[in-house]
């Protein structure tokens, strides 16, 4: 077994060997090198390269190809939809919906809206993380151009009705835009079926590089955004920048690997976090699941440990695993995750807890062993707390 | 949880990391006479509470809080031991070579030993770290 073990796929995923292959024979003079935006041969060959990558991105999430832009990743993709879609309707309306506990790709992007004079709802999602059908539907108003909600929680792994909430939006003729970065080849996501007008994905969350992702943007109904980055007109004006056709040949592969997989990607993780859950709520007194028991991304399990600090807890098991925090500690003082105080939690019950994240090559041994690992650093912490518990 | 913010805050000197991982103080003691002192930090976040023996000189402690809280308080106790009568913030963030970002759990640790040595057993109020107690 190697170490550390990695239980942070939440937070990326290591790129597939496969992936890899496909991504090294776009780079050197052997390979499809060229830019895609010239006219000549080899150039030719780098855009049918991105072209198929395009096309196996689309069969992932059920879309046409040419529905998607390529960015470099979710956070240019919230950016461009939801700062894009604002500024396009901006003579429509100035008032945004989102909810307290997005990514901070969406967040920030918000909060710069705001300053620019919008106005934004931000709602509160119950104590296990859900946003409700009807808060999207009361915060609407007739001024309202944009809903943006994520479909899976990145530190919860909490999945919204994303589905019940187009109805909503569709039915007001508002977009709604989703980042579905932490969802997509962990669920289905099918936007053939789904009214949803703006989706982010990201292709290092699963198994592709880092530095690629996707902005969905539904031709009908027509999601209008004004680009945000000029230069050359690339992706049909949305994103000019020279495309990066390794990256982009990662992401088609390791959407075509999921596609290929998505029963087994959704089936085996979730064995695993079911194997991890029961081992660490067993095995220890004061261990609490954060977030909604069902309705979750099948790998993800955020967990508190009463009477145990969480960096305490990452650094006892920081030489064996790789786990992540329900706080970020910043140069003066320890910042609980808001996503936890969002759902009511208090300061040390969010420091107190723990996200581990399994995927593809995530085995029933390391699990066991990140069991056993977290069972004793969390009694010996517990030990020499004032605050512990006996475990 | 993702961001880049905190990303460094898991560095711990070899020091902070040996007392961390086996610290020869930690309580609570067993029967015999000792002046207990409590502190919490500002934020809450950190807890210390010191034993202090003086006949034997001989010192315990319990902390929630980072390794460095931990890895401070198991020095602090190993510095009364050895017969130090003040213990100071400073001295700690010396010895285990923390950055400067840190000084507030070590002022805590600070607090529990003066709540110790002034009261025999009397506790820093919440956001001790602030409070200035005559020596």
């Amino acid at each position: 077994m190697k170490r550390p073990v990695y239980l942070d796929y939440a937070a990326t995923t290591p790129v597939d060997p496969r992936v890899a292959e496909v991504m090294a024979g776009c780079l050197t003079r052997d390979g499809v090198f060229a830019n895609p935006a010239s006219a000549h041969g080899p150039g030719r060959a780098a855009r049918e390269r991105v072209e198929q990558a395009r096309a196996q991105v689309a069969e992932l999430i059920g879309a046409e190809p040419r529905e998607l832009i390529f960015t470099s990743g979710a956070t240019e993709s919230n950016n461009l939809a939801i700062a894009g879609a604002a500024r396009f309707h901006a003579r429509r309306g100035r008032h945004i919906v989102t909810s307290r506990t997005e990514h901070k790709a969406v967040i920030d992007v918000c909060r710069a809206l705001e300053r620019d004079g919008f106005e934004v709802t931000w709602l509160v999602p119950d104590a296990s993380g859900i946003i409700a059908p009807e808060q999207v539907r009361e915060a609407i108003r007739d001024d309202t151009v944009l809903v943006s909600l994520m479909l899976v929680n990145n530190e919860l792994g909490t999945v919204q009705d994303v589905a019940a909430f187009g109805e909503i939006t569709r039915e007001r003729g508002i977009l709604l835009h989703v980042d579905a970065a932490q969802a997509v080849g962990k669920l289905p996501v099918n936007l053939a079926e789904w009214p949803v007008d703006l989706l982010s994905l990201s292709a290092h969350k699963c198994y592709g590089p880092k530095g690629v992702g996707a902005l969905y943007q539904r031709r009908r109904p027509r999601a209008r955004v004004t680009p945000l980055m000029l230069g050359g007109g690339h992706e049909r004006g949305l994103r000019s920048g020279t495309l990066a056709t390794h990256q982009i040949a990662g992401l088609g592969e390791a959407a075509r690997l999921l596609s290929d997989s998505l029963e087994a990607e959704v089936r085996h993780p979730g064995e695993l976090r079911r194997r991890l859950e029961k081992g660490l709520l067993e095995g220890l007194s004061g261990a609490h699941l954060n977030g909604d028991p069902e309705r979750r991304a099948p790998g993800t399990a955020n967990l508190r440990f009463d009477g145990v600090h969480g960096e305490a807890l990452l650094a006892a098991l920081d030489p064996d695993m790789a786990v992540s925090s329900g706080s970020a500690c910043t140069s003066v003082s320890a910042e609980p995750s808001y996503v936890l105080r969002a759902l009511g939690l208090s300061d040390a019950e969010a420091e107190a807890s723990i996200r581990f994240s399994v995927g593809r090559f995530t085995t029933a041994e390391e699990v066991d062993f990140a069991v056993e690992r977290v069972v004793a650093a969390v009694t010996r912490l517990r030990e020499l707390s004032p605050r512990g518990l006996s475990a | 949880m993702d961001s880049e913010r905190g990303a460094d805050s898991m560095v711990y000197s070899d020091e902070c990391r040996r007392r961390f991982e086996a610290p020869a103080h930690a309580g609570p003691p067993g029967q015999g006479d000792t002046l207990r002192g409590t502190a919490r930090g500002r934020e809450g976040d950190t807890e210390v509470v010191l034993w202090l023996a003086r006949d034997p000189r001989a010192a315990w402690f319990q902390a929630h809080g980072c390794p460095w809280t931990i890895a401070g308080a198991d020095l602090a106790a190993e510095l009364w031991t050895a017969g130090r009568e003040k213990i100071e913030a400073s001295d700690l963030a010396k010895g285990l070579g923390a950055p400067p970002e840190k000084m507030d759990v070590f002022l805590t640790i600070e607090d529990a030993c003066r709540a110790a040595l002034n009261a025999g057993g009397g506790n820093v109020p919440d956001g001790g770290s602030d409070v200035d107690q005559p020596d």
